[in-house]
């Protein structure tokens, strides 16, 4: 039985950046596993460790000497590794007495088609204690950072200053040197309780010296004392931590060494302010967790910290001090802000620059409004519905110059709601400003009322149209007033609601409003267009199916949406892909050539008959489908057609000499795709991999 | 503790430990960053060490004295040290527990922070430090300075001086400090908080401040173009303080912010280069000059 130790590595470090602590020490374990199998190296457990000042492993069972093992190494090609006569030429001696081998060692085999000479050779059984610090150089190399940074004389770069390496096997300690650091058995504990270095007596029982030092170097286990020491402050209390701070778990886990969670509360007074300051301020700049009473599903006064020492008597009065600083600030600027009607916010607007070519924000405001007006006659709204949305149009951008959203530009739109019901207007109005922002980003929620949908694709159409016109095209990278999550935004929006809409038709009315500039609308149809196809293939779709089916997606997003997921679900289907590119053989066919009414007296094949006979009896119910739009049945039928179609090809020549047998053929093949142009362009598809 | 006796042990640690305690710059700066004895000197590889306090000026965050922890003009307590000693961090927060701050009884926590000042082409990883939840210093290793990669690395210790001494002093409001043990800070510079405030906000003259931004950048050119590289960052700091004031003033759209930090960062970064090439011209004097720490 071979004898084994553990490996003990804790890299300590200056704190880490949080959000990126579970995913190093992930990376960090798997590339060292990876390379002690690389080298051959058995061993029989990994645990990893990380806090915000380590990084550790303890590895169980690896063994002290290296496996052998039998490397294959390649050597000069059969014609050049032997003379005619069958003698070993210089080349392959050269390469035997590198490698330190005998012609008796040569095997020859193939490699990519040709012959070679190879030797194998017996690598292996060394001790491993010698490969280790090559070992943890690599492993270290290949950990990624968002961003690395140097330090110290030697330039190497990681992603906070490396202080203390501890590297050992079983008790020895593995000499390593690393950015001036050179590895020992020696830890730090805790920062505050342990100001001197401690030696490691048993590596085995890391996690548990550590833990004497004040130090729980388990991830898993800190973050379960946190929930459950959570958990029990909210059962006790009859309490609740809402879904918005479920992340704080973990920052919090990789904010400490040794938490200690402490109960706070801010003066009852500030739960008059809406509830997205207060989380806003709690969960996103002091990572403390907000407490929801359980009974009325309101948010409470209370809050927990989680702290890195034991003795928290004088801390929470800190903690509440930083918050209550905040909240006053918010309070303040709230009651401020509430003295003047909304409306009257319009006025400062026009102090306010959008672009320095485009005006300032009354102006885009105004065209905002405008753009509105015509898109809720477009949609055919009611009078409510469009009075509702052409005043949360005129209120939208009004809480950008209020006190609060100054102070906490994240809450634009959500202040405007909170100040909008305060001036009096209805919900309907106060819910389009807060919505109008939607969807912010990939996955996010649309705009479920109708004034926000409204002044959102308004909105997001003035960004576009307003920043073409004024020459500016985004390009590669460079997009910096985020056109294309605008023209996202507005698809999703389209899509979601599933609303019939011509994109080209409102830009054309729209247009109007902007300086106009050769070339611009075109532009603008190109790049809305573009983008929409890269949304698609964002949404899974492949690119020739996409190719196909949007050949009108100015005229109708969402029905273009539509043909596509019906097309899309008969992919998966090897025959219909197959007929697909028969459709495309008859397509490209017919593409440049001129054609005539079908005379069925010119056919003289059965085949052909047959195919334009089912044609025939199933020409009404596919138009009829297309009317619909039930996309799916139409690709259904089509797929009916396989076999009249493969017979067709198969056994009937289309370019015949006689040109009236010819013309005739190519007007039915004409005749037949036609009657699908509005739904698929068989030319764009392109044959896959799976399909012969 | 009173706020002089705070910036005395300040003084007397830093320059205990080995730093030079040089005075304020006497040009309106932003930050401790922007005085010279930071920004030139972290640039090339002479080492240094030094620290500070330095009046900090941020026209934008003016709240004519009525905000208990907001104001227009703050003390940062600076410190660079070039190239840092491996217990760096160590060192800071003695400086703190060494005026009576007991880290068994207050939560000290390293926060992932990475700061960068894009009028002076400067970037840096660190933290900021808080103290029971609260912001009390920005712990930063410089990497790029005036556009220009640094080596050796230089330290930046920034401490908010009116939030430490808020913190020992147990005060809510920063005009109730005592900054001696007679006078208030709202004594010695609540008026001028309020003054400053109406000027920056309501008075500066818009078009003489673009006038003066133009006017002193050409005096920088004429500097630079003379090799007086001390002179010319003089007036890339005039230029930095007229921004910010257009900035409160609210005169300056999205897009002309980007052009005057344009406008800035081209300044600075020219000045860094000759800088550079000034201390090598001189033999990098500096550079066997301080012990190690």
């Amino acid at each position: 039985m071979d004898k084994t130790r553990t490996v003990l590595v804790e890299i300590g470090v200056e704190e880490l950046p949080h959000e990126i602590i579970p995913d190093t020490i992930s990376q960090f374990a798997r590339a060292f596993s990876d390379n002690l199998s690389e080298y051959y190296i058995s061993f029989e457990s990994m645990e990893s460790f990380s806090t915000p000042r380590r990084l550790g492993l303890l590895v169980k069972g690896v063994c002290e000497v290296q496996n052998v093992f039998v490397e294959e190494k390649r050597g000069p090609g059969i014609e050049k590794a032997y003379t005619s006569e069958g003698k070993p030429t210089k080349a392959l001696l050269g390469f035997l007495r590198a490698n330190e081998a005998d012609e008796k060692d040569v095997i020859i085999k193939e490699s990519n088609g040709k012959k070679y000479v190879f030797i194998e050779k017996k690598r292996g059984g060394e001790k491993t204690i010698n490969l280790l610090p090559v070992i943890l150089k690599r492993s270290l190399e290949r950990i990624n950072f968002p961003k690395t940074m140097k330090w110290e004389k030697s330039g190497f770069l990681f992603s906070r200053p490396i202080r203390w390496i501890i590297y050992m096997f079983g008790y020895e300690v593995v000499p390593y040197d690393l950015a001036g650091v050179k590895s020992s058995n020696f830890t730090f504990g805790h920062r505050i309780y342990f100001d001197k270095p401690e030696r490691i007596k048993e590596p085995n029982l890391y996690k548990q010296e550590l833990l004497s030092l004040k130090v729980i170097v388990d991830r898993d286990e800190r973050k379960s004392r946190i929930q459950d020491e959570l958990n029990s402050i909210c059962e006790k209390n009859n309490f609740e931590v809402p879904g918005s701070a479920s992340i704080l778990l973990d920052y919090n886990t990789d904010l400490t060494e040794y938490p200690h969670l402490v109960l706070c509360r801010f003066e009852e007074e500030f739960l008059e302010l809406p509830e997205e300051v207060l989380i806003s301020e709690m969960v996103h700049h002091q990572y403390y967790f907000p407490l929801v009473e359980k009974s009325s599903g309101k948010l409470s006064n209370n809050f927990v910290v989680v702290s890195n020492i034991e003795d928290n008597r004088e801390t929470s009065g800190g903690y509440e001090r930083v918050l209550r600083a905040r909240l006053n600030d918010g309070k303040f600027f709230f009651e401020e802000d509430k003295k003047r009607h909304f409306s009257t916010y319009r006025e400062i607007l026009k102090k306010v620059t959008f672009h320095e070519k485009l005006g300032s924000m009354d102006e885009k405001v105004n065209r905002i409004e405008k753009i509105s007006e015509i898109l809720c006659s477009h949609l055919g709204l009611d009078d409510r519905e469009k009075e509702y949305s052409l005043t949360a149009a005129s209120l939208c951008k009004n809480d950008l110059v209020t006190q609060m959203v100054g102070e906490f530009p994240e809450l634009q739109g959500i202040m405007g709601y909170y100040y909008a019901k305060a001036s009096g207007y209805p919900d309907e109005v106060a819910v389009g400003i807060k919505e109008h922002y939607l969807p912010r980003f990939a996955g996010d929620d649309v705009p479920k009322s109708i004034s926000g949908m409204i002044v959102g694709i308004a909105d997001k159409l003035d960004n576009i149209l307003g920043i073409f016109s004024i020459g500016i095209r985004p390009r590669g990278s460079k997009d910096p007033f985020a056109l294309r999550r605008s023209v996202f935004g507005i698809i999703r929006i389209i899509i979601d609601k599933r609303l019939t809409l011509s994109l080209r038709r409102l830009i054309d009315d729209v247009l109007p409003l902007y300086r106009q500039s050769t070339g611009m609308i075109d532009d603008i149809r190109e790049f809305i267009t573009t983008r929409i196809r890269s949304i698609f293939e964002e949404f899974g779709f492949k690119y020739d199916e996409i190719d196909a089916t949007q050949m009108k997606v100015l005229d109708d997003v969402y029905e273009s949406y539509r043909k596509l997921v019906a097309l899309h679900s008969m992919r998966d289907n090897p025959e219909f892909n197959d007929l697909l590119i028969a459709f495309k053989r008859m397509a490209n066919i017919i593409e440049k050539l001129e054609v005539y009414k079908v005379d069925e007296d010119l056919f003289t094949e059965k085949e052909e008959i047959a195919l334009y006979r089912y044609f025939k009896d199933k020409k009404d119910e596919i138009e009829r489908h297309i009317r619909i739009g039930d996309y799916e049945e139409v690709f259904k039928i089509l797929s009916t057609f396989k076999p009249y179609v493969d017979s067709f090809f198969d056994n009937v020549l289309v370019m015949e000499e006689d040109e009236k047998v010819r013309n005739n053929r190519l007007s039915m093949l004409k005749e037949i795709i036609d009657v699908f142009s509005d739904v698929i362009d068989f030319s764009k598809i392109v044959p896959s991999s799976t399909t012969c | 503790m009173t706020l002089q006796e705070i910036i005395f042990h300040l003084d007397r640690y830093w320059s205990n430990c080995g730093a030079i305690v040089v005075q304020p710059y006497d040009i309106e700066t932003g930050a401790g960053t922007n005085n010279p004895a930071t920004f030139l000197r972290a640039l090339g590889p002479e080492p240094w060490f030094v620290a500070y306090v330095e009046p900090s000026r941020r026209p934008t965050d003016g709240r004519y004295g009525e905000n208990p922890n907001r104001l227009q003009l703050f003390y940062q307590y600076q410190v660079l040290i070039k190239p840092p000693p491996e217990d760096v961090q160590d060192l800071y927060l003695k400086s703190l527990s060494s005026m009576g701050i007991d880290f068994r009884k207050h939560d000290v926590r390293f926060v992932h922070d990475d700061w960068e000042s894009p009028t002076l082409g400067a970037t840096g990883l660190g933290w900021e430090v808080w103290l029971d939840g609260m912001e009390i210093t920005q712990f930063t290793y410089f990497q790029q300075v005036g556009g220009l990669e640094l080596d050796p690395i230089s330290v930046e210790l920034t401490y908010g001086l009116e939030r430490i001494a808020m913190f020992i002093q147990n005060k809510d409001n920063i005009f109730d400090v005592m900054w001696s043990d007679k006078l208030t800070y709202g004594d010695i510079r609540k008026q001028e908080e309020y003054e400053f405030s109406c000027y920056n906000f309501e008075i500066a003259d818009v078009e003489r401040y673009i006038k003066l931004f133009r006017e002193y950048e050409e005096e920088a050119r004429k500097c630079l173009d003379r090799g007086l590289v001390l002179p010319a960052y003089d007036m890339v700091l005039k230029c930095s303080h007229l921004f910010n004031t257009l900035e409160a003033r609210g005169a300056i759209s999205v897009t002309e912010r980007a052009s005057y930090i344009m406008r800035v960062r081209k300044m600075a970064r020219e000045v860094a280069e000759s800088y550079v090439e000034s201390r090598r011209k001189q033999g990098f004097p500096l550079i066997n000059r301080f012990s190690r720490l």
